[in-house]
């Protein structure tokens, strides 16, 4: 019979719990020291536990567990670029755990759950700036606890960068809008076509004036920067960001014949595959980094060689060649070096090394900032970001806070909803007047390296989700099919769940078949030999009376 | 978030069960279908008993005629055999060796190149292949099982437990159960189903606590005739722990003994001793006990010091045993220890055509479900079966989803059928563990064991009455833990009631069955297999003569009749 786990050795695999065929074990995952994804993930999102909920079946409590951390895994688990991947133990043991995947099935999951009316707790009314990833994430913590929020967006339809900036075959547009629909439903208000600000519709200001206690400002990054060479006027230029808004509007530039686009970034990648779809016929991409220093993340420029785009490193735009004001070509210079030896931005040329690519469109894709000029009254702002304190996310004036890029500088979309929520705690505990910071500055310490499982765990295959081709019809539908049920459970199944430790929770059950203690990588199991006693034949036999 | 929501899924063919049997079929029917989905309560990919026992297989070689074989059977199974089905068996049974062979799991060979084999009861062409060390030989080729599943592209998913079939009330459209460790629902529409659940038993520990029924209870409420239930397994274990490997000591020089160290099974069959089926052994450890000769334990002393070798489990879990008992001052070969009869699990199974079809349309079954055996066993027997009838059930099973379109799935239907269970979750109320333990204590009587009378009998059916009525309805799972394990209960009620219905039915005595009432063969009257089935919600009882004139072998000789019992029916 099982008779002890020794919880010194335990390293919270779960391999006992995976392959007891009497379902003796059970994980507790809430421990001190967080597993590595946990550690890694921008939202702090409890991986380990949602997990494991998922390896019990327990795909809905994972969900809601999800959204103690991120409201949108919907749109994380299609957008983020998973830095809890990166650190998975799993990946040297064979590959890492599909985190976003598994991600992606939790947010369809609540898609269609109908939501619920938050309670209504709080009078002060919340005004949020912005309705990107930060904003919305903002408004719906601050939803939940009872507060009347309403976001305030200056273009027609709420969701910011992932409704403008990110494309349609990455996130459709009814995701984003189920999201919406999910915060109104909750309670929360939108004000859409409003741009806030000093000489804007409506100042932060009169939003005071208006009742509103506390201001949240999430206005991103999503102005596209620019350059100044040879050609740039040119029929047939475009501005990476600018691009990637057009083309979820009802009137998509019209692409012909090759395209270029420059910059290396994930929305030269967007913008690259977006011409694609649009019926380019060659996209090339160029951009001043070698290609293995292509900022872009690994997993979008897999999805670029995917399409087909031809990648060009190390070569920076000298001049656009133009025909009767359109765009021809673009001749580049191969870049030599990109930063000087203080470590600046400076990039070298060699100008007798040229490439010329012939084009019809030239994408500039090189960064992205902040308009910000209309809050330069209110909040201090230093190098195109608003200040903000490092845990509070306060800024300079009391009652206003900022998240998101326009506080960060570009970042990512999980960053811009960690900072919202945080946001939303801080606002919570100003107009409470409780203290802002507390303990949130604290972290909590990481499962050391040495006791992460990994030794003697079996391999089992990764699951991907299936990349779609493009349809000539639809070119912007999805392009990802999320996993399947078993393939999910299957993938929560591959996670290690590191730091956990076991319990045996049904001893009774055990049938003494030393599964456990055989498969225990970490030798912490022990089982006895004896098996229980039942009811014995024999001892119910008399003897007969000679 | 109130609602806890079903999983849905969605498949050609549904095999409940990742033993050796449903892999078998799972992997076989990839080989013709888009989508094959297999389902166990257990873990994923498991294994099922297969991968806890020896691994060793009963095959017929190419040089070996099939009439001998079956001579032997019908000898062994004193005339009852099913010669159809064993024939296709054992025809089969070479290629499935092969396969194995092929994947890389060679079977033991001597210096000369030859197959090692272990003769089994004393029977002349029945004889097993084994693989070393000895311990791995089930875990190998549970693996190897599992790797071929997955190479074909078998979906797996594992603690899902299958309630019941679901039907158009012609033909299968799918199944319902749920989650074993979140009582979520399940709900899986199919093309067909194939039942590769094992058949079940009373729970016993040493590694049979696994299929409790549940199969025999979904096969009964699809309308399945279910067949050989007054036959039950009666295995010989060591009182404390667990030992895997018998079948393969007892031909090799171990024996059993009473306390007067007298090899008593000689007494009872000096042609066979203890080299028969342990379902005889067992009969005569009760009469040893009566005589006052008990307790009865096991001998490995005369066994030659190269078969001890051999025999020693190196690795696995029987190897980790061994080694800890010996840390614990109990070596197996060289001490006499203690054992005892112990009733495991039926040897009755769902009645199914050659290709595994049952009475319902789209519902297969494969492997120890359908159990062709009456009550007497061999080493090697059941990897022997589960690999020729699985792969056969798969194949067929995958030619009827060819064959036939995709018919809707009612899933208010599932869902109703599945509340019935699920009203007890969340519950609290009767242990459910309980209730399987009653059922076991009332199955471990040795009127009912062994030396069944219709006295004892009689009482065991009035018990099982009285547990369905007072106890059943009002068991409880707090959780879905204990949910799992009340439709293991209510399934071993069920479980009990044909077995002793069955076996007070037949009213004489042969192979595993042994009435101490009716202790002669009867062939006159029970030439015949006795079947059950559920027909309007009732149970319906009916024998099917077994039809001697169109099978090849016509019995002649019984092994039954290598043993002589005293006559105990005056007795007491």
């Amino acid at each position: 019979m099982i008779q002890s786990i020794d919880p010194a050795a335990c390293t919270g695999c779960g391999t006992c719990t995976k392959t007891c065929p009497l379902d003796v074990f059970r994980l507790v995952t809430q421990q001190e020291e967080i597993s590595p994804c946990m550690a890694a993930c921008p939202a702090g999102v409890d991986i380990r536990r949602n997990n494991y909920l998922i390896q019990q079946g327990r795909l809905d409590e994972a969900a809601q567990n999800f959204l103690n951390f991120n409201p949108f895994p919907v749109i994380t688990g299609r957008v983020c670029f998973h830095p809890c991947e990166s650190k998975c133990s799993r990946a040297k043991v064979d590959e890492a755990v599909n985190i976003n995947a598994v991600e992606q099935v939790l947010g369809d999951r609540l898609m269609d759950i109908p939501q619920e009316a938050a309670v209504q707790r709080h009078i002060t009314r919340v005004a949020v700036i912005g309705s990107g990833p930060a904003g919305l994430s903002c408004a719906w913590y601050l939803a939940q606890m009872g507060y009347p929020v309403t976001v305030f967006e200056a273009k027609p339809f709420p969701g910011g960068m992932l409704r403008y900036d990110i494309p349609a075959y990455r996130l459709p547009d009814e995701v984003i809008a189920s999201q919406v629909e999910r915060l109104e439903r909750l309670g929360v208000k939108f004000c859409c076509n409003t741009l806030v600000g000093d000489n804007a519709d409506v100042s932060i200001s009169d939003l005071k004036k208006r009742g509103f206690k506390a201001v949240m400002l999430a206005p991103g990054a999503s102005a596209a920067r620019k350059v100044d060479i040879e050609g740039v006027e040119a029929e047939g230029v475009h501005w990476g960001l600018d691009f990637l808004c057009a083309c979820r509007s009802d009137e998509k530039p019209e692409i012909s014949g090759d395209v270029v686009v420059i910059g290396g970034g994930d929305v030269a990648v967007d913008a690259a595959i977006t011409a694609k779809r649009l019926g380019a016929s060659r996209v090339h991409m160029a951009c001043l980094e070698s290609r293995d220093a292509m900022p872009a993340y690994p997993h979008n420029q897999k999805d670029a060689e995917n399409e087909g785009v031809e990648f060009h490193c190390g070569f920076g735009p000298a001049r656009i060649l133009t025909e009767d004001g359109r765009v021809s070509g673009i001749e580049l210079f191969a870049c030599t070096s990109l930063k000087d030896e203080s470590g600046r931005f400076n990039p070298q040329f060699d100008e007798s090394s040229k490439l010329h690519l012939a084009a019809s469109h030239v994408i500039f894709a090189i960064g992205q900032k902040s308009e910000l000029d209309g809050f330069a009254g209110d909040v201090t702002v230093e190098r195109g970001r608003i200040t903000t304190e490092e845990v509070t996310f306060a800024t300079s004036a009391w009652g206003i806070f900022a998240a998101g890029d326009a506080a960060t500088g570009p970042s990512s979309v999980v960053s811009a909803i960690a900072g919202g929520r945080e946001c939303a705690i801080s606002i919570d505990r100003m107009l409470k007047g409780a203290d802002m910071t507390g303990e949130r500055a604290r972290k909590r310490p990481c499962v050391p390296e040495e006791k992460l499982p990994g030794e003697g765990i079996r391999h089992e295959p990764r699951h991907e989700r299936e990349l779609l081709p493009a349809d000539p019809e639809h070119p912007f539908a999805e392009h990802t099919k999320p996993l399947d049920m078993e393939a999910c459970f299957a993938e929560a199944l591959r996670c290690m769940t590191c730091g956990s430790k076991s319990r045996i929770t049904y001893t009774d059950d055990c049938m003494t078949c030393f599964n456990c203690e055989l498969n225990c990588p970490s030798g912490a199991i022990f089982v006895h030999p004896f098996k229980e006693r039942f009811a014995r034949t024999l001892d119910q036999i008399e003897v007969a009376k000679s | 978030m109130k609602e806890t929501r079903g999983y849905e899924y969605s498949t050609d063919l549904l095999v409940i069960g990742c033993g050796f049997s449903g892999m078998w079929a799972a992997m076989r029917a990839k080989d013709f279908l888009d989508d094959v989905l297999v389902v166990d309560k257990g873990p994923r990919d498991w294994g099922g008993l297969g991968g806890l026992s020896g691994g060793d297989m009963i095959v017929k070689q190419p040089d070996m005629n099939l009439d001998d074989l079956l001579d032997d059977l019908v000898y062994y199974y004193d005339g009852l055999a099913d010669q159809r089905i064993l024939g296709q068996i054992l025809t089969q049974s070479y290629e499935r060796f092969m396969d194995f062979e092929n994947w890389g799991h060679k079977f033991v060979r001597n210096d000369k190149g030859e197959l090692c084999f272990i003769p089994q009861r004393a029977l002349d062409h029945m004889r097993y292949y084994y693989y070393h060390p000895y311990g791995m030989g089930g875990i190998e080729k549970a693996r190897l099982l599992k790797q071929e599943c997955e190479k074909r592209g078998v979906r797996r998913l594992g603690r899902t437990v299958i309630t019941d079939v679901i039907t158009d009330g012609e033909r299968v459209t799918g199944a319902v159960g749920f989650h074993s460790q979140s009582g979520v629902p399940v709900f899986i529409k199919a093309r067909a189903v194939l039942l590769a659940t094992n058949t079940g038993g009373w729970k016993p520990s040493y590694h049979q606590n696994t299929p409790a029924s549940e199969g025999v209870s979904i096969a009964w409420n699809a309308g399945c005739a279910m067949r050989n239930f007054e036959f039950w397994k009666v295995w010989n274990v060591p009182v404390d722990f667990a030992w895997e490997g018998q079948t393969g000591l007892l031909p090799k020089g171990a024996r059993f003994l009473n306390n007067k160290g007298e090899d008593f099974m000689r007494k009872y069959s000096p042609k066979f001793g203890a080299k028969a089926d342990p379902h005889y052994n067992t009969r005569g450890m009760v009469c040893e006990v009566r005589a006052g000769n008990g307790p009865i334990v096991f001998d490995c002393s005369q066994m030659k010091p190269e078969d001890v070798e051999t025999m020693r489990p190196r690795a696995g879990w029987m190897g980790l045993n061994d080694k800890k008992l010996r840390a614990m001052g109990i070596d197996f070969f060289a001490q006499k220890l203690q054992w005892m009869p112990q009733v495991r699990h039926t040897y009755g199974g769902i009645v199914a055509d050659l290709d595994g079809s049952t009475a319902v349309k789209g519902l297969y079954a494969a492997g120890l479900a359908r159990n062709p055996d009456p009550g007497v066993y061999m080493g090697g027997w059941a990897t022997c079966i589960t690999a020729t009838t699985g792969y056969s059930a798969g194949e067929a099973a995958a030619h009827f989803v060819q064959g036939h379109d995709a018919v809707p799935f009612d899933k208010a239907l599932a869902a109703e059928k599945l509340n019935g269970l699920l009203k007890y979750l969340g519950r609290d109320g009767i242990a459910p563990k309980d209730v399987i333990d009653d059922m076991r204590t009332v199955m471990s009587a040795p009127d009912i064991a062994l030396m069944k009378t219709g006295r004892g009998l009689t009482r065991g059916l009035d018990r099982v009455a009285e547990v369905r009525e007072e106890f059943a309805p009002r068991m409880g799972a707090r959780d879905a833990h204990e949910l799992a394990k009340l439709f293991e209960a209510q399934s071993t009620i069920l479980l009990t009631d044909l077995s002793l219905t069955a076996a007070l039915t037949r009213k004489e005595s042969r192979a595993g069955h042994f009435r101490e009432d009716f202790p002669e063969r009867d062939n006159a009257h029970w030439l015949k297999w006795i079947e059950q089935k559920q027909v309007d919600g009732r149970r319906e009882l009916h024998t099917v003569p077994v039809p001697i004139d169109e099978y090849p072998v016509k019995p002649y000789r019984y092994y039954m009749d290598n043993f002589n019992w005293p006559d105990h029916r005056h007795a007491g």
